[in-house]
Parts: structure tokens; C-alpha cells; sequence
């Protein structure tokens, strides 16, 4: 019996390319874990409302006598391993198929959420992932004045499916300087703005100094 | 020097799902599997079954 849930191989996929340029199939199964049809699916993403919705309804065959219809599944095929999935979906009930009919998904949402996601970042987690994206660190006061600003990376682990900086981020804080929160992004001609994340506490510089984060992390 | 030693933060995906059936019967999955799947569920017309996963409300 499967359970509703993101993979950490589709955890991987979301932070390294979207996942909307990634998945090409669902696939219906029965309770036992029986593959009952599989079908190619696109995902469309709604620009600026982190929403991604099927570009189309999704049609499976199911054979005669066919029980416990259960779940759904949707990735794609690479290499090893041979299917990456991305989620697991549930259905709310289950069906049996006495005779040959159908199963439809008429309509799929996906909405991505976060406290310190910008729209632009929910755009990119969609569409691109972040880990190939993202160039830089600001930090600010709370007057929305740049303190600092340092390069950033992030990677994601196949392994645990979490986001990760590469590297601790230091940053020079002038005298009076007061950071009150960071934010993450590239520049494509102009800065694009992916992430702000407050810091838990005002931190005040009463002489020059550093303030250095020891590691982010950025799970789903 | 200031140290913020570790900052973690938490992104989600929520779906919701909509399906239809012709062909078959459905029926409720045992009570052990609802009891944590925050799944509801609702009729559209008498021949043709139409469900709604709710995403779990924060």
C-alpha cells in the first residue's frame, strides 16, 4: 500500500530542475502494487502562483476484474534507476473494475509553498529547479538597505533529497550595521529575487564585523 | 564576530486531485488508511464518481 508523499529522488528533482521539464508519465496502480496502465502526462506551471496543473486530462484503461484500484504515480524513465518517481499520490477511495472501463484524472493542482518563498522562486522551483540558478547572498537591515552581498551556491543530495549551501556564508557587516534578513537569487539583466528568509534575530554590529552562516539547508 | 550556525528552512508541495470513473465500483479503504490519508471525498452524478484530495490544512 502506497502513502502520499514526494520521493527523495523527486525532493532531488525539485531543487536541481523543476520539475515540470522533468515528468513524462503517471501510472495507476492497484493496492498490491500492481501497475494498471501508464500514460504520458505533462505538467503546465501557472507564471508568479507556484501552481502547476496537468496541460491535460489523463485517461487510464483499466482491465476486467481488475480490484483495489489505489494510487497514482508520476516521473519519468532515465537510466539506473529505470524510473525516477517523483510522488505518490493516494486516491481517496478505492475502486474495482468488474468489467473493462476507465479511470480519468480530469484535473491534477500542485501548489508550492514555503514562508520565505518569493514568486520568482516559486516560478523557478517549478520550472527550473535552484541549485543551477543561484549566484548570490545579500543580506540587509530592516530598512531594506544592502549590507552585504557574497556569492552562494546550493546543491542538492540525491541521497537525502535536501538542499544544502556548499559553503558557510560570511558576511561584512559595517559599524551600526543591523541584519535583519537575507535574501537569495541570480541576475538574468537584473536581479532576480528567489528567496528572502529573516533572520530570528536582529543582529547589530556595534563595531565592523563578520556574521557567518554555518549552513543552510532547504528541505521539502 | 556573529554566528548563525545553522539556518533550515521548509518548502511543500500539496496536490489536489480530481478522478473520475467509468466502469467501476468504489469503495471506502479500510478505516486504518482514512483515518490518517485527510482525503475527502464527494458524488457528482449517479454514474460517474468524482473525488477530491484536499491538501492537509496547516
Amino acid at each position: 500500500m502506497a502513502t502520499t508523499a514526494v520521493s527523495t529522488l523527486g525532493k532531488y528533482e525539485f531543487f536541481r530542475y523543476g520539475w515540470t521539464a522533468r515528468i513524462a508519465w503517471v501510472k495507476l496502480y492497484t493496492d498490491a502494487d500492481v501497475l494498471v496502465d501508464q500514460q504520458a502526462m505533462t505538467l503546465e506551471h501557472t507564471v508568479g502562483m507556484g501552481e502547476m496543473t496537468m496541460a491535460a486530462p489523463v485517461v487510464f484503461d483499466v482491465a476486467a476484474e481488475t480490484t483495489d484500484v489505489s494510487y497514482v504515480t508520476i516521473g519519468y524513465t532515465t537510466g539506473t534507476p529505470l524510473d525516477i518517481v517523483f510522488y505518490t499520490k493516494t486516491l481517496a477511495e478505492l475502486y474495482d473494475f468488474p468489467t473493462e472501463g476507465t479511470l480519468t484524472i480530469s484535473s491534477w493542482e500542485f501548489t508550492v509553498g514555503g514562508t520565505y518563498l518569493l514568486p520568482a522562486g516559486r516560478d523557478d522551483l517549478c520550472d527550473n529547479g535552484w541549485t543551477s540558478l543561484v549566484t548570490w547572498v545579500k543580506c540587509y537591515n530592516s530598512s531594506d538597505v544592502l549590507l552585504n552581498s557574497q556569492s552562494l551556491t546550493f546543491s542538492a543530495s540525491t541521497g537525502t533529497g535536501i538542499m544544502s549551501a556548499t559553503a558557510p556564508i560570511v558576511f561584512e557587516i559595517a559599524t551600526g550595521g543591523a541584519a535583519y534578513y537575507m535574501t537569495f537569487g541570480y541576475t538574468d539583466g537584473t536581479d532576480v529575487v528567489l528567496y528572502k528568509r529573516l533572520y530570528a534575530t536582529t543582529y547589530t554590529f556595534t563595531t565592523a564585523g563578520r556574521l557567518t552562516i554555518g549552513t543552510w539547508t532547504i528541505t521539502l | 564576530m556573529i554566528k548563525d550556525n545553522g539556518v533550515t528552512d521548509v518548502t511543500s508541495i500539496d496536490s489536489i486531485i480530481t478522478v473520475s470513473v467509468v466502469g467501476g465500483v468504489a469503495k471506502p479503504r479500510p478505516s486504518k488508511e482514512v483515518k490518517n490519508s485527510n482525503l475527502d471525498s464527494s458524488l457528482d452524478n449517479k454514474d460517474n464518481k468524482s473525488i477530491v484530495d484536499k491538501p492537509r490544512k496547516a
